[in-house]
């Protein structure tokens, strides 16, 4: 196996970096089993993620550092499992341990709406390797935000970057509003049962109990994009 | 002698003139409202240094960001830009910038590299248009940039039109196209996130003499983006 996990470490530049929190799992590749020339090549980016809802925390945002033609979903074809278990219940475990990712970073909490977090990422730019992110709307049935395949690699140290997001739906579950793991309701996350339209696509909004039957959700849990800002710095 | 000497300070005088146009920036302001139904107030833009700002998403507003967004007041935000060495455009439209209109005006930005807008939103609590320090472009040419609706987080959405126009006070001042509503419960009493972030936009409902708001959900919706700036670098 390629990708077996081979140890969880914490970067030790991070801990010099008082106000970042983040824990890095090294997925190793074979890099590890000779000498790499380019070591001193290495680059670390800080990612830094903005709740902009209202009233939807995010799960625990995932981070990868994965192969160029890795893509963690494709908007109209269907989710795969892990996609669907981060999107209906926040759970990235299997989200960022798939086939052609080479590190995950994962936030220890969720992010609450007007909170910001950052995370340091490091790569190899020489490698062509790229990045995705993916996070829960929690107060939702199956509504996920992010960015994927992001190429890093034009950016110089100490430049930066800033992109807006927009909601996806993940297609998996309908959105009957009430069968959600956020704090709206507590309810179910994760189900296997696929019972909407099965292929990933823009998120349409949520109703309310105003204008849904069986809605537990409340207007401040509304949203309209973009509902998170990601400002991506290479530090060196 | 005299003839030369005259050229050639006529010469040194048109070459400063030419290296201060390359600093600073002739602007063409252009800001169309594209939204169904909702009304911008005085439309502020303001250019300024990196430094400074009108509003960032996920901080909390200032207390200027709050009285345009709960009011439509820009007094205190353009002082704040012009203590800080910016230049502003306020009020092109010279009044309320409709549902389906365009203003125009013209910004000499200095050295200032930056442009940001606001305007509140109406029918909302402390909805606004926002453009957060966009780079002005060195190059000469016409711009095209799409604006979302921010919510100030600073105070409830309760959708009540009762005048409240005040920084603090609850409630919407108006709904100038004359399309509001009355008598409404109040969709909420509570603010979920307090710093400034994307306005989940309105509620609203049908009954126009009741119901939970005093917004019509047929006319007062929207989706980003809701105004369009076309800025032509000269």
């Amino acid at each position: 196996m390629k990708h077996l996990i081979t140890g969880v470490r914490k970067l030790t530049l991070l801990s010099l970096i008082t106000a970042l929190s983040a824990c890095s799992i090294d997925f190793n590749d074979d890099d590890d089993d000779h000498q790499d020339p380019m070591q001193e090549t290495t680059a670390m980016y800080q990612i830094t993620l903005t709740n902009n809802t209202q009233g939807q925390p995010f799960s625990p945002p995932s981070i990868v550092i994965h192969e160029a033609d890795t893509h963690l979903w494709q908007l109209g074809q269907a989710a795969n499992s892990a996609l669907e278990k981060l999107a209906e219940g926040g759970d990235a475990s299997d989200f960022s341990n798939q086939s052609g990712i080479k590190q995950a970073y994962h936030a220890e909490g969720p992010l609450a709406p007007g909170a910001t977090d950052s995370w340091l990422v490091e790569t190899h730019p020489s490698k062509g390797y790229q990045m995705s992110l993916a996070t829960m709307l929690v107060n939702t049935n199956d509504a996920f935000t992010g960015l994927k395949n992001l190429n890093l690699s034009n950016l110089a140290i100490g430049e930066s970057m800033m992109k807006t997001l927009h909601v996806y739906d993940a297609g998996t579950e309908a959105n009957d509003e009430s069968a959600l793991p956020g704090p709206a309701a507590g309810g179910e996350g994760y189900n296997s049962a696929r019972n909407d339209v099965n292929r990933v696509h823009i998120h349409a909004g949520v109703i309310t109990e105003y204008e849904l039957s069986g809605s537990v959700l409340q207007p401040t849990h509304k949203f309209d994009n973009p509902v998170a800002k990601i400002v991506i710095k290479r530090m060196q | 002698m005299k003839t030369k000497l005259t050229l050639l300070s006529v010469a040194l005088i048109s070459s400063v003139t030419y290296n201060q146009s390359v600093i600073s920036a002739e602007l063409d302001v252009q800001v169309y409202n594209l939204t169904h139904g909702i009304t911008f107030t005085p439309v502020l833009v303001a250019a300024h240094d990196q430094q400074t700002a009108l509003f960032h998403s996920g901080e909390s507003a200032s207390a200027a960001l709050q009285k345009m967004a709960e009011g439509g007041a820009i007094d205190d935000l353009v002082a704040n830009v012009e203590a800080a060495g910016g230049v502003t455009l306020q009020n092109p439209a010279q009044g309320m910038l409709m549902a389906g209109e365009m203003a125009s005006g013209m910004l000499d930005t200095g050295d200032n590299m930056y442009l940001s807008l606001t305007a509140m939103l109406l029918p909302t609590n402390d909805g606004f248009v926002g453009l957060d320090s966009w780079k002005i472009p060195t190059q000469a040419g016409t711009y095209q940039i799409m604006l979302n609706a921010y919510d100030a987080g600073t105070e409830a959405n309760d959708e009540i039109i009762n005048g409240g126009g005040a920084a603090g006070t609850p409630g919407i001042p108006a709904a100038p196209a004359g399309d509001g509503g009355t008598g409404g419960s109040g969709v909420t009493s509570t603010e979920n996130n307090t710093n400034v972030h994307i306005h989940p936009g309105n509620l609203g409902d049908t009954n126009a003499s009741g119901g939970i708001s005093d917004i019509d959900s047929r006319v007062h919706r929207w989706l980003n983006p809701v105004a369009k700036l076309v800025i032509t670098v000269k």
